[in-house]
């Protein structure tokens, strides 16, 4: 394909430019404000059509802002071009709108419409699309970096295998690589996201919760071992005073209880012996009246004896009945006597035993007493004792009854925490199966991915091979060193191996890179083109090229112009050929 | 005399490999119940001992409540004999812990070969491990069972020891065989299923010794809930539907029910891109039974590296992926997943 005509009916600055190209090299060399740009940008905006400005901000960016006639008038033009043999006219203008464009093709041999090509033919004409072609045919001083899209590789492909169908590999490519990375990234996404980090998360949860419930069983655990332990406390039930009279018993007999049984054998003897005494009392008594009347008694016998005698005597009945009488009266006399001596001896005696009557009766009854008062004592002290242990018995049954309960209570505690971490358990082993099975879905889409790659590398390295042959070729030109040193990997990108690291075009200076970037330019123009280029537009690529650079620069583009059309421009005659 | 051999009713089992979480605690509910179930059965069948055969329990790991159940089954059954021994899978005394206030007269747990239990002329032996058949001297004329768990790779180990009857433990599904002219083994199988591998009813088997008129043995299905496992053959040209439609065919066949539990294994050759959404075929039969689980066990044809239909990059990758050192199992999955990739289905 080769560009006949080119008519700028008013495109930016332009207005009425007419330039025919020949086939070959052709070289524009004018000055700054000419229009050598705008005429670039026509020719690109005539095959590919120009970018709603509405998606656009800056002037530079905006096509239509920027190429929008001065002069107020209608933007646009005319190419005509020969292609396989038939020679067209594209008409174009440009609105503010896309949808106000114009297209029309004539095909010039019968004047008339034709529709061998879409609105924008460039992509049919040159095989690629608006980037690919300012990435490879349309080279301009200020964007030089190639991108290298599916449509450059696609084209590569088509040029290797000619297989049309195949175009859309790296296409497809592109989108399963970016397909398994989104599924991929569903389990391992960057920030500690994703299924797998998710399921970490809960296990990691989980866990803690599983450590605390372990804690609250060894804590139960220790308080039942605690509670089994613990002895129930005595004591309580009895009141203050009670407490204090138990005490002063526990002092009182401190030396022991006296028994019960000999206290009342004690009373019974006190009592006895009391009672022997009060009627050795009375028995004195009963003494002392008989002794006062035995002696009346006697003495009214001697008296009555006496008195018998006298009146035998007097009335002379008989001698012997008076003496008989008198001697009766005799002895009544001295036997009263002697029994009276007797008795008195006895009340003597007596006399001295009441004498201490009253001492005695009062010893005992103090003794009496005191017994009596010990067995209250003693019956009082086991009442209470007797209390103290019903109490403390109580208390023991009571206290036993509570830990019981409390230890039951800590069972079922224990129960209740042993039961949510056996639930908690399966609920970590299944989320721990999840995330196995997460882990492992996760590295075959990995492994995929990988798989993937290695065969898109291997693919790919006919390709890769044939622009890093063509590269140290056109490098050559300009440094051989440099030619040694370059690399391109399965993403087309350029590196120098350089001080030991492989160094990317960025690490460079402008004119370097401009090399870099023009050598790969024409890498890909004649993989692609296999050194048949459609046309070939040079908006003054080489300003940053040293005068060594720019010879070999200028030779090279004057090599390709062998098979190509190439439209050179430039501000400076030092760089026209 | 009535007595009921049980085995492998693997209590508390954590049934995470085929069941959500709630399907699991669900099904460990039911299979604890079906436990009560068969220890109410046997009261009222009179029966007179229950032997279980090992793995009571899963694990060693017994939860308070499936423990606490068990010992009440026990306590609360006292004419009823039980007579345990561990399997493989449930730790020798792991029911202590919940056995409060002492060890129940009617619960016998053995803790060494040997004697077990004696009742008249019928004795019940516990043989932990299968070398120590030796120790036990078997009385000829006793009416001898062995509870034994384990596999019984050798009959003839056991034959000509005066043995009647082995209760056996071990194998899930119910299996009766002789050991001899005079004895029997017999595994009961489990009570309830508890994957898709434990197909077929579930139960236990009930021996009657009568003196007179001998001995009857027989298995009663006990399970309520089955499990079923299909293989569907498919070919390339089937579609989800169609799939469906086979699945719901072979379920109608055989008279499987909403509340059992079904695996189908889809079997056959593929291509890459073949229209088969396992996710959507499973959501749909998960709303009808139980549970449900879809095995895609499918291998892509073993034309796809000479198929036409693939470009050098698929080829490529085909390639690369056969001659790499990945597992069969995996390198289908990376095939067929990368190859879907490349034909966009990942994205659809």
């Amino acid at each position: 394909m080769i560009i006949t005509e080119c008519y700028i009916e008013n495109f930016g600055g332009l207005s009425n430019f007419l330039y025919k190209p020949e086939a070959g090299f052709n070289c524009i060399c004018e000055k700054n404000g000419f229009g050598k740009s705008t005429f670039a940008a026509f020719i690109g905006a005539m095959f590919y059509g120009m970018v709603p400005t509405r998606n656009r901000k800056s002037i530079e960016a905006a096509e239509r802002k920027k190429y929008k006639p001065w002069n107020g008038k209608v933007c646009g033009g005319y190419i005509c071009f020969k292609c396989d043999d038939k020679e067209y006219r594209m008409e174009r203008t440009f609105a503010d709108k896309d949808s106000q464009d114009t297209y029309r093709l004539i095909d010039c041999l019968s004047g008339m419409d034709c529709d061998d090509f879409p609105v924008n033919p460039g992509s049919a004409i040159f095989g690629i699309d608006k980037q690919a072609f300012m990435s490879t045919l349309f080279i301009r001083h200020s964007s030089m970096r190639v991108n290298v899209n599916d449509s450059i590789v696609s084209r590569l492909e088509q040029s290797e295998t000619g297989i049309f169908d195949d175009a859309d590999i790296y296409v497809n490519y592109e989108q399963a690589i970016s397909d398994l990375e989104g599924a991929y990234k569903e389990y391992v996404k960057t920030g500690n996201r994703g299924y797998i980090a998710d399921l970490r998360k809960k296990i990691s949860i989980y866990e803690s919760e599983d450590l605390k419930i372990k804690d609250a069983c060894n804590e139960l655990n220790d308080k039942i071992k605690k509670e089994n332990l613990i002895e129930p406390e005595k004591g309580g039930g009895l009141s203050k005073e009670e407490y204090k009279r138990l005490e002063w018993f526990d002092d009182y007999f401190s030396k022991g209880i006296p028994k019960v049984n000999e206290l009342r054998d004690m009373e019974i003897n006190l009592s006895r012996d009391k009672l022997n005494i009060e009627n050795e009392y009375n028995k004195s008594l009963i003494r002392k009246r008989d002794k006062r009347r035995q002696k009346y008694l006697g003495i009214a016998c001697a008296v009555l004896s006496v008195a018998v005698a006298a009146l035998a005597a007097i009335n002379k009945i008989s001698y012997l009945y008076a003496v008989s009488a008198f001697i009766l009266a005799v002895c009544i006399f001295l036997i009263n006597k002697t029994l009276v001596a007797y008795r008195k001896h006895q009340l003597n005696t007596c006399k001295y035993a009441n004498s201490n009557y009253n001492i005695r009766i009062e010893q005992i009854n103090k003794k009496l007493e005191k017994v009596k008062r010990e067995m209250e004592y003693i019956k009082e002290y086991n009442r209470l004792a007797d209390k103290e242990k019903m109490y403390e018995e109580m208390s023991v049954l009571l206290a036993k009854k509570n830990k019981d309960n409390q230890i039951a209570s800590l069972n079922l505690q224990l129960s209740e925490m042993k039961q949510k971490q056996f639930e908690n358990s399966l609920i970590i082993e299944k989320l721990k199966q999840e995330l196995s099975d997460c882990r492992k879905e996760a590295e075959l889409i990995h492994k995929t991915l990988q798989y993937l790659n290695e065969a898109w590398n291997s693919y790919t390295k006919d390709y890769v091979r044939k622009i890093s042959k063509a590269m140290r070729k056109y490098l050559k030109v300009f440094d051989t060193v440099m030619a040694s040193k370059v690399k391109v990997n399965s993403n087309y990108e350029i590196s120098l191996d350089d001080h030991g690291a492989l160094r990317q075009t960025d690490f460079y200076s402008s004119g370097m890179k401009d090399i870099l970037w023009l050598c790969e330019r024409f890498s890909f123009i004649e993989s692609i083109y296999e050194g048949k280029a459609p046309i070939i537009i040079m908006d003054d690529p080489f300003v940053n090229f040293d005068d060594e650079s720019l010879k070999c620069a200028l030779r090279l583009t004057k090599e390709l112009s062998e098979n190509s059309q190439v439209i050179y421009m430039t501000c400076s005659k030092l760089r026209a050929v | 005399m009535k007595i009921l051999h049980c085995a492998d009713i693997h209590l508390d089992s954590a049934l995470n490999t085929n069941l959500s979480l709630k399907q699991a605690a669900k099904r460990r509910n039911e299979i604890l119940l079906s436990f009560t179930k068969m220890v109410e059965y046997a009261k009222h069948e009179q029966v007179n001992i229950i032997m279980i055969s090992g793995d009571l329990f899963d694990t060693g790991r017994i939860s308070p409540k499936t423990g606490n159940v068990v010992v009440e089954c026990i306590r609360s059954n006292p004419d009823i004999m039980f007579l345990y021994i561990s399997g493989n899978h449930d730790e020798n005394g792991a029911l202590k812990e919940f056995i409060r206030g002492g060890v129940p007269d009617n619960f016998y747990q053995a803790s060494k070969t040997g004697l077990l239990y004696q009742f008249g002329n019928m004795r019940i032996y516990a043989l932990l491990e299968s070398k120590e058949l030796d120790k036990l001297k078997l009385d000829a004329n006793c009416y001898n069972i062995i509870m034994y768990h384990g596999d019984l790779d050798n009959v003839k180990y056991f034959s000509n020891r005066n043995i009647d009857y082995c209760a056996m433990g071990h194998v899930h599904s119910y299996r009766q065989g002789r050991i001899d002219e005079r004895g029997i083994y017999c595994y009961c199988g489990c009570l309830e299923a508890r994957g898709y591998d434990e197909i077929g009813d579930k139960g236990f088997v009930l021996l009657e010794l009568d003196g007179a008129k001998g001995v009857k043995c027989e298995f009663v299905p006990f399970a309520d809930r089955h499990a079923v496992s299909f293989k569907i053959d498919i070919n390339e040209k089937m579609n989800t539907p169609e799939i469906i439609f086979l699945i719901n065919k072979a379920c109608k066949d055989s008279n499987v029910r909403t509340c059992d539990m079904v695996k189908v294994v889809l079997n056959g050759e593929i291509s890459e891109c073949h229209e088969i959404d396992t996710e959507y075929i499973c959501q749909y039969f998960q709303q009808i039974y139980f549970a449900f689980k879809l095995e895609d066990k499918t291998k892509l044809k073993p034309d796809i590296l000479s198929a036409d239909r693939f470009g050098t990059l698929e080829k490529e990758f085909i390639r690369i992926v056969s001659e790499s050192l990945e597992s069969d199992e995996d390198k289908e999955f990376i095939l067929k997943y990368g190859i879907r990739a490349l034909a966009g289905e990942l994205r659809r």
